[in-house]
């Protein structure tokens, strides 16, 4: 059905659809809209869902971990600073196998207090062990929360589905929904899995010297081979949405020079960027990594070999060479290049686009480097 | 690729989102392709917010704000007499601007109605989102006023207190208005 939908409710609508049998969360902007609306529909009875409104971020990731622990279907939502006061239950997750999916809205991390768009709070949880999945528009935010239920219970592995804060979370668009039908279909009957209330396992064990390293190798292993189940699952939904999904999005990578590599809803305006340029004869072409974590870095490499790369970072690794996405990209390509844009939600649109593509096709720049710094604040 | 784009400029609590948000669906309802997204900051009752809209036939792409739009909507115009909020909502090359207020003939590419005046008649409050909307549709044809009416009950239906001397302002405004 088309519907006008911003990124917030699209979720809470996925998740009422699939009826999940736990929510626990905690409100933060730019995702409180999630709880809200799926608050809504449980006291509605639209849902029979177990919703429990912790009274802190640490305490919901800690009910979805006992909840799933208990081989409940669960569901929650955070960002920023909330992410952050998860982050040592984020960790036990995927530590423990624990099927759940979690929706972030991407917002920087204090201080100094912030509200906007940066990736700093999810690439906290980026080794986590949490498969990690990145939208750029409402529709995919729609389609990925779906694909994200059946993914997580099929690895074992938990899954955080970002949207960039206020440009997704809050931006209301057009999309095209599944009917509740076609959703459950799709996501299927929870499977049985091993689970404290009936079966005699323990959660939670000690591995001290003897076997820690055998364990995180095997977990290791085990988020590097889930991009098959993702890409399985992608296809699976395709099939009948006509949406087609991959780890990464490109344009006219083929036999592009010059390759600009971003994330989330700042893609857009790189790419009609692009598609203008290559009407003037420019060979130029982008990139969007979807799937961050597991990286997809062997097709990645094979894709981008022999080309010039510009990777933009929404974050900063303070006293790292490059920024977080450009350590992950330093090693490809011809020529290597860094920028670090949007930092705390600074507008990235298509002026903004046209003129740092502009600038890299035009002449020397540096390595590394900050977009778009305003010269009247000079410190 | 080509989109109408709207700016609404107002203060926080008179209901600029809320207008960005019935022209965005008077636009759906007409089939076409939409965006809307409010600018948010910490939210305070009278600072001045602002709010897009984009309209198209085709897909809409960029996800960014609207810097130079086609249209820009005031719906408070002390904003005007702000010389920092005059100056970020005069900055535009292109648009045409609909101000509630008194005619100021400086303002260069602008109309103006006293939508406040529309706006308490009915409403008893200042509330005058609407009412622009009225107006703006004698200035772009992109929605039809069908959808639009349609949209304010839409929006308004869970409250309404203030649905029937919204659909009577809104009328006056598109009838009145020239």
């Amino acid at each position: 059905m088309r519907a006008l939908i911003n990124g917030n409710y699209a979720v809470s609508y996925a998740m009422m659809q699939i009826n999940p049998d736990v929510c626990a969360s905690y409100p933060i902007t730019p995702q409180t809209q999630i709880i809200e609306t799926f608050s809504k529909y449980v006291a509605d009875g639209k849902v029979t869902t177990e919703n429990i409104l912790a009274e802190s971020e640490h305490s919901a990731m800690s009910a979805c971990i006992g909840a799933s622990a208990a081989g409940a279907r669960v569901f929650t939502a955070t960002a920023s600073q909330g992410l952050a006061y998860m982050i040592e239950v984020i960790y036990i997750a995927a530590g423990l196998r624990l099927p759940m999916t979690m929706v972030v809205g991407n917002r920087g991390i204090g201080a100094p207090l912030l509200l906007h768009c940066d990736y700093s709070d999810s690439f906290l949880a980026r080794d986590s062990g949490w498969i990690q999945i990145y939208c750029k528009d409402v529709q995919e935010v729609y389609d990925t929360t779906l694909m994200a239920v059946k993914i997580t219970e099929e690895t074992k592995i938990p899954v955080m589905v970002m949207m960039d804060g206020f440009y997704t979370t809050h931006g209301e668009q057009v999309i095209d929904t599944l009917s509740t039908k076609q959703a459950v279909n799709f996501v299927g009957k929870k499977p049985k899995w091993p689970n404290m209330l009936d079966s005699k396992i323990t959660f939670g064990n000690v591995s001290l010297t003897d076997s820690n390293i055998e364990v995180r190798e095997r977990q290791w292993r085990d988020l590097a081979n889930s991009s098959k189940s993702i890409l399985g699952i992608q296809k699976g939904f395709e099939k009948f949405s006509k949406r087609n999904y991959g780890l990464y999005e490109s344009y006219g990578l083929k036999d592009a020079n010059t390759v600009f590599v971003t994330m989330g809803s700042s893609y857009q305006a790189i790419e009609l960027t692009c598609q203008e340029l290559r009407k003037k004869g420019k060979k130029v072409g982008c990139l969007r990594p979807r799937v961050y974590r597991p990286f997809p870095y062997n097709e990645l490499r094979a894709e981008l070999k022999g080309k010039k790369i510009i990777v933009l970072d929404r974050a900063i690794s303070h006293g790292a060479e490059f920024g977080p996405m450009g350590l992950e990209f330093q090693g490809m390509g011809r020529e290597f290049y860094n920028v670090v844009y949007g930092i705390g939600g600074r507008d990235f649109g298509l002026e903004e686009a046209k003129d740092l593509v502009g600038k890299f096709l035009k002449g020397k720049q540096k390595k590394f480097q900050f977009y778009g710094l305003r010269k009247d604040l000079k410190n | 690729m080509s989109y109408t784009s709207f700016v609404f400029w107002g203060r926080g609590g008179e209901g600029v989102k809320t207008a960005a948000e019935i022209l965005a669906k008077a636009a759906f309802l007409q089939g076409l392709e939409v965006q809307a997204f409010p600018e948010y900051g910490p939210e305070r009752s009278g600072a001045p917010v602002r709010a897009f809209v984009k309209i198209s036939k085709e897909k809409i792409k960029d996800q960014a704000s609207i810097t130079q739009a086609d249209y820009v909507v005031v719906l408070d115009g002390s904003l005007l007499s702000q010389l920092d909020t005059k100056n970020l909502i005069l900055n535009q090359k292109k648009a045409k601007l609909l101000i509630n207020g008194k005619i100021n003939p400086e303002i260069k590419n602008s109309v103006f109605i006293d939508a406040s005046g529309i706006a308490n008649k009915y409403l008893k409050k200042d509330l005058p989102g609407v009412v622009m909307l009225g107006a703006l549709l004698k200035m772009t044809t992109c929605v039809k006023f069908a959808n639009l009416e349609k949209a304010v009950k839409e929006t308004l239906s869970k409250k309404p207190e203030l649905l029937d001397g919204n659909l009577k302002a809104l009328n006056e405004a598109y009838t009145q208005f020239k």
